[in-house]
């Protein structure tokens, strides 16, 4: 079996402080991983190093068999957790600019969800709320056709009924020959569409593990067993 | 609308559960035509393989049939389902049973007491 990510011993550290340190982690395609910690626990270090817009300290990391860097990038759909583009661009901009950067852009797909989100293309990106910017890109992101999504913190800025739209678009557009990351704590939102779990604590892998599988040995939701693994203790002792 | 779960059980089993009752109570008719998994699991709102693991364990039951063309149906086979909501009657009468004996009542009183609510 090959995998579609790998990432062997890697660390990163910025100045003194380590941020990520010897995390190893494989993932198949064919799957929807939930990328969740608690907030400054390393989670988009980790998506910028997979992307390569940071170097990595020690370790390896290849995405479908090539190493990180501008070659694996092209195989790589990611969506930032923060703006991509000048605000005064118009959204029609957006889309041509993945029209012509992306040969994997599906125009069409995109322009379908514009319109379901009633999301005109003549208008500034500024004049969107923050909610409506965030489903843009999120859009454009999932209007690719390649083998790895990268979507970091999709939710944060969406109401709820959005947020129910964005999940079930997900869904729908995801496809076997693909793997997904989100990387959220919005874990009640998720639950329920995730395979995988991947969760960083004290810089290091806490744990990689199918969410079912969770379920069924613990007895817990995964918000309940994600709550357990990061409470701390504030009435004294370690955890 | 996605469906309704209980986050700390395995999702695949109680997709299993959700759909073996909606067969049995008749929503899906012996011989009716399933949507596919990827439509499964958009209205469910829930992964794609985790359906596909529950639709197999349906089939493996016997519950539902995949026919070589035109995918997967609810199995024709009315004693089957037949035989499935009596289990799942049992199932609830056990329950049922549990409930009204930690309140003191015996089998036959208990009996006596869907009766009269049948009534109201």
């Amino acid at each position: 079996m090959s995998y579609l990510l790998c990432m062997d011993n890697v660390s990163k550290s910025f100045g003194k402080k380590k941020v990520l340190d010897g995390i190893s982690l494989k993932l198949k395609s064919n799957k929807i991983v939930g990328l969740i910690s608690p907030n400054g626990s390393g989670k988009t270090t980790l998506i910028k190093l997979i992307m390569d817009y940071l170097t990595l300290d020690e370790g390896s990391i290849t995405v479908d068999g090539i190493s990180a860097g501008p070659m694996a990038r092209d195989v790589i759909a990611y969506l930032p957790d923060r703006a991509m583009f000048n605000g005064n661009r118009k959204i029609s901009y957006a889309v041509s600019y993945y029209e012509t950067a992306y040969s994997d852009f599906d125009k069409a797909k995109c322009e379908k969800y514009l319109k379901t989100f009633e999301i005109n293309t003549d208008e500034t990106i500024s004049s969107l709320s923050k909610g409506t910017a965030e489903i843009l890109y999120l859009i454009l992101t999932l209007s690719r056709n390649t083998k790895l999504y990268l979507i970091d913190e999709p939710l944060a800025s969406v109401d709820p009924v959005n947020r129910e739209i964005i999940i079930t678009t997900i869904l729908r557009e995801f496809n076997e020959d693909s793997t997904v990351m989100i990387s959220t704590h919005l874990l009640n939102e998720v639950e329920t569409i995730l395979d995988e779990v991947v969760m960083i604590k004290d810089n290091k892998l806490f744990c990689h593990k199918s969410v079912e599988e969770i379920r069924e040995e613990t007895g817990k939701s995964l918000n309940e067993f994600f709550k357990d693994s990061f409470r701390k203790n504030w009435f004294g002792g370690d955890k | 609308m996605s469906w309704d779960f209980d986050e700390t059980r395995p999702i695949f089993q109680q997709i299993v559960e959700m759909i073996t009752r909606d067969i049995v109570s008749g929503k899906y008719k012996a011989g009716d035509k399933l949507p596919s998994v990827r439509e499964f699991a958009v209205t469910a709102g829930v992964n794609p393989n985790t359906m596909q693991k529950a639709l197999s364990a349906l089939e493996e039951s016997g519950l539902i049939v995949t026919q070589r063309n035109s995918g997967r149906t609810v199995t024709d086979n009315t004693k089957l389902i037949g035989k499935m909501r009596k289990e799942a009657a049992l199932d609830a009468a056990k329950k049922y049973l549990e409930i009204t004996r930690a309140v003191g009542l015996s089998a036959d009183e208990a009996i006596e007491v869907i009766k009269e609510a049948d009534k109201l």
